[in-house]
């Protein structure tokens, strides 16, 4: 029983979503959360082993964000295989 | 099936009309009989704090609202114990029927519903 | 899978409702069923008929009317967050002697419950907040 996370922006949304991760769940970055890719003290770096991080193409291309593993960009068609394929949704913003 | 749902509420009481709002859905949800949890993390936890008088803003006292919860159901308020800790808040000064979960708990915790609405 | 989406941002102040969008597209080019369309919060002035954006940038509020009106989707705005932020219908502009009505065609103003209903027919509730 896995969940997907999505978060908007880095700060309290970001890290209340690491909170209530477990392994074996997945992080989506949408819209300004993409910046925490920036942080010099990241909280994706708290993440427990066995999570998966998503960054959303055009948000981080809107932004002047660059992605690298091992984090993978994917687009909305993959956003929604990601609902499918996890239990559930939380989104945190 | 039989389902249970977890209302997550993340804002400060009177910065804008989310946690009336989160407040809301929980009581919509607990009024169509489904057992249902509130839970605060973050800056939500501000609306337990004692001693709110919002009558001066004007708004509704939020915490006020919190405490008649059990009237509609809702008999336990949970509490992420780190957002207190950030936030200096101490777990005893809260009011009665407030339940604090520890970092470890929270997952399990959120899981175990079925349905959960981010506020 | 039966999808509900809510949507709690408003277009001028949040990428919420235009990240819906393109979630909502992605939904239906999936072949996905999408049973419930909610807007809370400030994502009910998604629903205004009377924002006017220059017209060198996209209509955001037009783009998801002529989505719900092409899929016949079940799109509900929450009656008491719009009264309180100034979206009504023609019933509630009559109902509170107001100067006009703004709800766009297409929506129905109902009451929070539609939001629970959504959840619990849905096997997915994706929230884009603001």
């Amino acid at each position: 029983m896995s969940t997907l996370h999505t978060v908007n922006k880095p700060g309290q949304a970001m890290a209340l979503c690491v909170r209530a991760v477990v392994s074996g769940d997945s992080v989506l970055l949408i819209e300004d959360a993409v910046y925490e890719l920036l942080l010099p003290a990241s909280r994706l770096n708290a993440l427990p082993d066995g999570c998966s991080v998503y960054v959303m193409d055009i948000d981080a291309r809107a932004r002047g964000v660059v992605v690298s593993a091992p984090f993978e960009v994917i687009n909305y068609d993959r956003f929604v295989s990601l609902c499918v394929d996890n239990e559930k949704v939380l989104s945190w913003f | 099936m039989s389902h249970s749902v977890c209302v997550i509420s993340s804002r400060a009481p009177y910065s804008g009309q989310s946690a009336r709002e989160a407040l809301d859905t929980a009581l919509v949800s607990a009024s169509y009989d489904i057992e249902t949890s509130l839970l605060l993390m973050g800056d939500g936890v501000y609306q337990l704090l004692p001693g709110q008088e919002a009558g001066d803003i004007p708004r509704k006292n939020l915490a006020a609202m919190l405490q008649v919860l059990p009237l509609y159901g809702i008999d336990t308020i949970y509490v992420d114990q780190l957002s207190l800790e950030e936030r200096g808040i101490r777990s005893d000064a809260l009011q009665a029927g407030v339940t604090v979960l520890a970092g470890g708990e929270l997952p399990l915790f959120i899981q175990q519903h079925s349905r959960v609405f981010n506020f | 899978m039966k999808f509900a989406l809510a949507v709690y941002g408003a277009p001028a102040n949040s990428q919420a409702p235009q990240s819906a969008l393109h979630f909502a597209r992605a939904l239906v080019a999936g072949g996905h069923e999408i049973v419930r369309l909610f807007f809370y919060q400030d994502g009910v002035n998604t629903a205004t008929a009377i924002a006017q954006p220059p017209q060198d940038e996209s209509n955001l509020s037009e783009e998801w009317q002529q989505f719900v009106q092409a899929h016949n989707l079940d799109a509900v705005v929450c009656i008491a967050a719009a009264l309180r932020r100034g979206i009504v219908d023609q019933a509630e502009s009559d109902r509170y002697e107001l100067p006009g009505h703004n709800l766009r065609e297409g929506y129905e103003l109902s009451g929070l419950g539609q939001l629970l209903d959504g959840a619990l027919m849905a096997d997915r509730l994706i929230t884009f907040g603001a």
